[in-house]
């Protein structure tokens, strides 16, 4: 049949809009009234005028049709609203758990994520900052210093780039000095570092001045910048120009200007800067400005122009290398040092470098290793809230089944049950932001930032998590939304609903893994901690108590210490509280110098690394180091002063020598030391690394701690004391003094936090864990009433059917256990392997990590069980 | 005493005029026909909806009809709170006219 255009039909398309524009009580009147006065106009005025009359009133009507939309989509909403917030005040405990679980996903999710953000961020303030890079160096056979590229260039190396480069704009060097005593205004600090740059450092770097002008406050060689923050150290709100400060006992400095603190986010940081020239009135004197060769602490950064290619500059290093540092000599290509440019952002994650400026990189493993944890809490949490939503719809079915029976509309319900689980989730952002608020303290306190969140200044987090929550919130109501309402009433009441089994399997498996993902964690705790306590109370070969530790080593006032050492001890030791005094390089817990091929070895003509370090007559003795052939330095053995010196057992033993007392070692180039005595070996690394040969030369002056053996009573008075005779020989010299074994701690606190780290990790995953076994338990114990009810009926015990529950959820921890400890092991050995020296994986902490789950599951379904168990059969059975 | 918008006063006029018979249809031909001007469904509808809110004019569903595709009418009838008010109301607008009417007249007249 041909197809006529019927004119006289209500025009579609406009009825449709009407009728999805208009709400429920005035769609059909008002599709009514249109119905009715179109025929009549239709009849009167031709079916052509009726259309056109129906199209015009839509439009006229549109701005009626839209705010009746607006009004009642709120009318509804606040329904929804007072409906959603009734049912979940009603399920109390369920609400709460449910939400403080999610919430404490989101939290942590957020916490990790700041962290993450932060560490991203370095050096991205800076305005120039994907312009700039650092020069590093790739210097071939170096391995075994660690890595082979090194931060630290030639001091003259910048000024070069910037005349052969046209590409880079700007490039400048710093120089540091370390532990330099700085004095004005009445005050003394040893300043951990002093950096020594030029003015194109404040062209590439945005480091605005807040006093004095950059581009000329470094012009004479005597100026001194400070940062705001070190300017109040000195000169607290006074203004610091034109003031004068004193550097290493030696220079006064003018300050000619001050800068903002540089932020947190840097990879290095400045605190007090002078002239790169005046850098040489310290150390090496003013013929290294020009050196090219490797001096330890330069460092090269440069700006490349708008548009420049790295590589392509990079290409040029070799060139100019020839030209200036190795005068086309005949080096061979490969034992020559290759140059990089390295991009500024790259520092503090990817640095990959040994001697870096500073000591604060990470590595984006770790970045990496968070985010992933971070997402798989909020996923996991996520997981969990729809696994529990799910659970206590099912129980709920009977109540939407009877709204359906009384006519509710399938639309209606599953808007109903959505809006309650976006409630839900809105309430656990809510509790999540309340969380942090809470936890932000301690968190900044662990990981050493000061992070805050701040959701309006920070969208893509914000989005991010609201996005993923919506998300959790739309999945999770879903499931009950559509899967319940599209179940004809009847079914529902009746009590045949059933779930698949294959959704039962899937929720099984997954708390078996968060499970054996805790059982793993426990594991880890306690291994790391049992490896901390092994740590503690090794036998490092030295002593750790009662030795007070001063760093005198600061340019500015060592001198003070080396020419007077021993009238010091003299003094000292008159106090009956101080038992010895010794001088040393460094301490015995970590001789951190590189070592030096000075050795005799083996084979004829070989020589191999020993570690190497200078200290005084009483050092040995006073750190309980046991001397086990030949003897100590001794003042009684004037022909010490000449060179003497000490090996550890492995030196010995890796020597040429089968009795090394007496032989002769070459050190410093041309001095010459007669082997005395040999140590016991004791470990001058961390348990990382095992025990490698050491020497130590007898040297009485040139040491950078002082270190006193006191008596354990009156240990206050006793420091009052020592204090006394510092400050006698060296006035100026900030007295700040450790406990040996305090410094001894802090250098394992990478572990220490690794150790907490995992077990807040644990405590989270035994909390996710539980709220996923408390939604696996309602689910088990809402589907199987009617199973209950007949075991009852048969006969069976409260007891029997808790049971029967109980072992359901036994049999899965218990798989948990069989998936995480082989896991776990493998994961801790490899950990363990870090250190030459660990303690043992016993098999008692893999049954306490059992013994401990188990526990955890059976509290948790326990109430549970017991519920279902105690259920009344009738209550069950009577719909059959 | 709350004032009732123009519109308002016409709706429910309208209302009472059509005495039993007042729905969207007769309502809108009526109001259209006296004031001169054509009124969209909305200009209809959505101050009834809100005189409905306020509780001046309630509604009740009628039988389907067959010309209006098996839908039912929505009849308005004014309550007895909206009597009240169109009465306190036409009573200060002839308060008011009254004043105004003899001054205009006089101004005109002179």
């Amino acid at each position: 049949m041909k197809k006529t255009r019927d004119n006289t039909r209500f025009p579609a398309v406009t009825y449709w809009i009407f009728s999805r524009l208009l709400n429920q009580y005035t769609e059909v009147p008002v599709l009514g009234d249109l119905q009715e006065e179109y025929f009549y106009l239709c009849g009167e005025k031709g079916p052509r005028f009726a259309r056109f009359w129906v199209r015009l009133q839509l439009i006229k009507s549109l701005p009626f049709l839209i705010r009746n939309l607006i009004y009642w989509s709120i009318i509804m909403f606040k329904n929804y609203l007072k409906i959603s917030l009734r049912n979940i005040l009603k399920q109390k405990s369920y609400s709460f758990i449910n939400i403080a679980g999610l919430a404490m996903g989101i939290a942590v999710f957020i916490l990790i994520a700041l962290y993450v953000q932060h560490e991203l961020s370095f050096d991205t303030y800076h305005d120039n900052a994907d312009r700039i890079y650092r020069v590093i160096q790739e210097k071939p056979g170096s391995e075994s210093v660690g890595k082979d590229k090194f931060a630290t260039t030639p001091p003259a190396l910048a000024p070069a780039l910037m005349q052969e480069f046209p590409e880079i704009v700007s490039a400048a060097r710093i120089g540091v000095l370390s532990n330099t005593l700085v004095s004005g205004n009445e005050k003394n600090f040893i300043e951990a570092k002093v950096h020594c740059t030029e003015p194109e450092i404040f062209e590439i770097f945005s480091i605005p001045f807040v006093k004095g002008d950059a581009k000329t406050a470094l012009n004479d060689p005597f100026s001194i910048l400070l940062s705001e923050r070190t300017a109040e150290k000195y000169f607290s709100s006074e203004n610091p120009v034109g003031k004068v400060l004193n550097l290493g006992e030696k220079f006064d400095f003018k300050v000619t200007g001050v800068f903002k603190n540089m932020p947190e986010n840097s990879h290095f940081t400045m605190a007090v800067v002078i002239p790169f020239v005046t850098y040489f009135q310290f150390k090496f004197g003013p013929g290294a400005l020009t050196e090219w060769s490797d001096y330890s602490s330069f460092y090269a950064y440069c700006l490349l122009r708008e548009g420049a290619v790295p590589e392509e500059s990079e290409k040029k290093f070799p060139v100019l290398l020839d030209k200036y540092k190795y005068h086309g000599s005949n080096i061979d290509r490969s034992r020559k040092a290759k140059y990089l440019l390295q991009p500024l952002t790259d520092i503090h994650l990817h640095s990959g470098v040994n001697v870096p400026i500073s000591s604060t990189n990470s590595d984006i493993k770790y970045i990496i290793l968070f985010s992933s944890i971070a997402f798989l809490i909020l996923i996991i949490a996520c997981i969990n809230y729809m696994n529990l939503t799910t659970a206590r719809s099912v129980q709920r079915a009977k109540e939407v089944g009877l709204r359906r029976v009384v006519g509710a509309k399938k639309s209606q319900l599953v808007k109903q049950l959505l809006g309650e689980s976006f409630i839900f989730t809105l309430l656990a952002l809510i509790a999540s932001l309340f969380i942090i608020w809470l936890t932000l303290p301690v968190f900044n306190n662990f990981i050493e930032r000061q992070l805050s969140f701040n959701p309006v200044q920070n969208p893509h987090l914000s989005l991010t998590v609201v996005l993923i929550i919506l998300f959790a919130g739309l999945f999770a109501g879903s499931y009950p939304a559509f899967y319940i309402s599209a179940f004809k009433p009847v079914t529902i009441l009746k009590g045949a609903f059933k779930t698949s089994s294959k959704g039962a399997m899937l929720r099984n498996i997954l708390v078996m893994v968060q499970f054996s993902i805790t059982i793993i964690l426990v594991i880890a705790t306690l291994i790391i901690r049992d490896q901390l306590h092994f740590i503690n109370n090794r036998d490092m070969g030295y002593d750790k108590e009662q030795a007070v530790v001063l760093h005198v080593g600061d340019a500015g006032t060592r001198k003070n210490f080396h020419n007077n050492l021993e009238t010091i001890k003299a003094e000292l030791k008159r106090n009956p509280g101080i038992l010895s005094v010794a001088g040393s390089k460094r301490l015995p817990n970590n001789i951190n110098f590189n070592p030096v091929n000075i050795l005799p070895g083996k084979a004829a003509g070989t020589y191999t690394p020993i570690y190497a370090v200078w200290g005084d007559d009483e050092f040995v003795n006073l750190y309980g180091i046991k001397i086990i052939q030949g003897r100590n330095f001794s003042k009684d053995f004037p022909a010490d002063k000449n060179g003497a010196i000490l090996l550890n057992e492995t030196a010995a033993k890796t020597s040429r020598w089968e009795s090394p007392i007496g032989k002769e070692i070459t050190y410093w180039g041309n001095r010459t030391g007669k082997i005395v005595g040999i140590m016991k070996d004791f470990h001058f690394h961390s348990l990382h690394s095992p025990i490698e040969p050491l020497c130590i030369y007898y040297e009485p002056e040139y040491f950078d701690y002082l270190s006193i053996k006191i008596n354990a009573h009156n240990i206050p008075q006793t420091i009052v004391a020592i204090e006394k005779v510092i400050k006698k020989f060296s006035p100026k010299h900030p007295f700040e003094y450790h406990f040996f074994d305090e410094i001894f701690e802090r250098s394992y606190r990478t572990e220490q936090k690794t150790g907490k780290l995992y077990g807040v990790f644990a405590f989270l995953s035994i909390i996710i864990a539980c709220l996923g076994l408390l939604g696996l338990a309602s689910f088990a114990a809402a589907q199987r009433t009617k199973e209950v009810g007949i075991r009852k009926s048969l006969g069976a015990s409260t007891a029997n059917i808790t049971l029967l529950f109980l072992k359901e959820f036994v049999k899965w921890v218990f798989f948990a256990n069989l998936i995480a400890w082989p896991v776990a092991y493998y994961a801790m050995n490899k950990w363990l392997q870090n250190f030459a020296y660990r303690t043992s994986i016993g098999i008692g902490t893999f049954i306490l990590s059992g013994l401990i789950a188990l526990l955890i599951a059976l509290f948790t379904v326990a109430f549970q069980s017991i519920k279902a168990a105690g259920s009344n059969p009738v209550e069950a059975l009577k719909y059959e | 005493m709350k004032i009732l918008s123009s519109h308002d006063e016409i709706l429910m006029l309208t209302i009472l005029k059509l005495q039993g018979n007042a729905y969207g249809v007769t309502i809108r031909r009526l109001v259209s026909k006296a004031t001169g001007k054509n009124w969209s469904i909305g200009a209809i509808y959505d101050p009834l909806y809100r005189l409905e809110q306020k509780g001046l004019v309630e509604s009740i569903l009628s039988d389907p009809t067959r010309e209006r595709g098996g839908r039912s009418k929505r009849l308005f009838t004014v309550t007895q709170k909206g009597m009240e008010q169109l009465a306190a109301h036409k009573k200060v607008r002839d308060n008011l006219w009254q004043s105004i009417g003899e001054f205009q007249y006089e101004k005109n007249q002179g």
